[in-house]
């Protein structure tokens, strides 16, 4: 288990390419969900008027 | 056909004589950027002749990237461009004419400048000819792409740098090409590949140009 | 088949057949996800020559194949748009420009960490490395044109223009950018090796691949449908969708 997470000595590149990349998409997709909530509250705001 | 293209590249020929001194802007430009790299870097003899063939063509994508502006941007806010397209003549054919017209404008000059500045960078004599020859047949290329650019930010502000980021990426394989073709030269090399790719460049952006060109001047119109 | 695409060009169908397909998805991108990495960096051998660190391959290789699948789909995306003139293919075109410069960036970034430790440096002007930067730039003028123009509906026009001239540009980018570094480099230099590779590091790249596929799918989906909603929030069945939730 050790040895997973140490990767040979260069788990700061490995692991961090896999953070960036994991946080890159997933924001990206929390992002897309935000974006949706929030018009959807946008227009449910207008119609209120 | 052949007559309505003569009479657009005098037209703009004309045009563009009538204020003769900005004719000279960017050659100046040229010039002086040249110049900044001895400054900047490093007099060397040695030094500047390796970097040489890329500096000179480098510095000569940024001037035609310059130059560029002036090529539809008058005629778009004084509305000759919807003339273009009203007339009975095949707007590609026109199109075609405004684009030798500034190639004649700005890139003539260049056949003369760019060699004599590139001896003051210590290229060797015998390069001298390649580096014309990738000059005659590049800076048309630059033109024809450079006004896809123009066509398409014609009536944006952000103008210059807009323009460079679109353009400059598209530009890189006739730099890498011309610039490579002179390096060989330096080397004693055979240079006809790199001179070939130019070629077939050139005769590519003269078929597809002016298509793209028109149907970007027309998307900024509407 | 094209009365399909005739009814997939209108906003209101195009969202709710996208809604249907979301949750598959999703769900697909995080099962073959979890299936791609876990093979790829807990079962797949350690290699020979870079010992544990060319596990970056698995994000980085999928990461590189997206940043130029997506600019063909943008540029297709751009035909249509120029051509038939469909607001939802000029949607496709600026979302693409945008996803595309992410996993542009991703495949740069990690190709600079995988970089480091297997060749000494970050940075290599090799030719696989170099085009992906200029493909980056080819995006960003994508994104810098659509957002320069304030009515949407032109701004994507003129974005199709460029991305339709860039993948022109593409092949000749790449063909010029490999003719440039076979002169150049220098002799130590491997570039990015992919001669043939063991099926047991293969498999798991083809599944990250397809994962990256699916979530590209996944990721755009929600995006024109962020956009749809945007521009049609006059509509009626908009106003209805927005209130019924």
């Amino acid at each position: 288990m050790q040895e997973f997470f140490y990767m040979d000595g260069k788990w700061m590149y490995v692991w961090g390419s896999y953070a960036i990349t994991l946080i890159a998409l997933v924001l990206s997709i929390v992002f897309a969900n935000s974006r949706k909530k929030k018009l959807f509250r946008e227009i449910e705001d207008s119609l209120e008027d | 056909m052949l007559s309505a293209l003569l009479t657009i590249i005098r037209r703009d020929l004309l045009v563009a004589f009538r204020r003769r001194a900005e004719l000279m802007n960017p050659i100046l430009f040229y010039v002086i950027v040249v110049t900044l790299f001895p400054l900047g870097v490093s007099p060397d003899q040695e030094f500047l002749s390796q970097l040489a063939p890329g500096v000179v063509w480098v510095t000569a994508l940024l001037a035609a990237l310059i130059s560029m502006e002036s090529i539809f941007r008058q005629d778009f806010d004084d509305g000759s461009v919807e003339q273009l397209f009203l007339s009975q003549h095949p707007p590609t054919i026109l199109i075609l004419g405004k684009v030798i017209a500034h190639w004649l404008i700005t890139g003539l000059p260049m056949l003369v400048i760019v060699p004599l500045m590139a001896l003051l960078l210590y290229i060797p004599q015998q390069a001298i000819p390649t580096l014309f020859i990738t000059v005659l047949i590049g800076t048309p290329i630059l033109s024809l792409i450079g006004a896809i650019g123009v066509a398409l930010t014609a009536g944006l502000r952000g103008g210059g740098v807009l323009l460079g980021l679109l353009v400059l990426p598209l530009y890189i394989p006739v730099l890498i090409f011309a610039s490579g073709a002179v390096s060989a030269a330096i080397e004693g090399l055979p240079y006809s590949g790199h001179v070939a790719m130019l070629g077939a460049g050139l005769i590519l952006a003269l078929i597809l140009s002016p298509l793209a060109i028109s149907a970007s001047l027309k998307i900024s119109m509407s | 088949m094209w009365a399909w695409f005739h009814k997939l060009s209108s906003p209101k169908y195009y969202y709710k057949w996208s809604g249907k397909w979301l949750p598959w998805l999703g769900g697909l991108t995080i099962i073959l996800s979890a299936i791609g990495l876990y093979w790829g960096l807990v079962v797949a051998p350690t290699d020979y020559q870079q010992g544990e660190s060319y596990r970056i391959i698995f994000i980085h290789v999928p990461a590189a194949w997206m940043s130029m699948f997506v600019y063909m789909v943008m540029a297709g995306a751009g035909f249509v748009a120029l051509v038939w003139k469909t607001k939802i293919s000029e949607i496709v075109v600026s979302e693409c420009a945008v996803i595309g410069a992410v996993f542009t960036a991703i495949a740069l970034v990690t190709g600079m960490l995988w970089g480091k430790p297997t060749w000494g440096t970050y940075w290599t002007w090799d030719a696989r490395l170099t085009s992906e930067l200029i493909l980056l730039f080819l995006y960003f003028g994508v994104i810098a044109i659509y957002s320069s123009i304030e009515d949407k509906r032109v701004a994507a026009k003129a974005a199709s223009m460029l991305s339709i001239v860039g993948v022109i540009n593409i092949p000749i980018i790449h063909y010029s950018v490999t003719w440039w570094n076979s002169l150049h480099q220098p002799n130590m230099e491997i570039v990015s090796d992919k001669p043939s590779m063991d099926p047991s590091m293969l498999y798991p790249l083809l599944i990250m691949a397809i994962a990256f596929k699916v979530y590209f799918g996944w990721v755009l989906f929600m995006r024109i449908r962020n956009e749809i909603i945007s521009r049609e929030r006059a509509t009626k069945w908009v106003k209805e969708l927005v209130t019924a939730s």
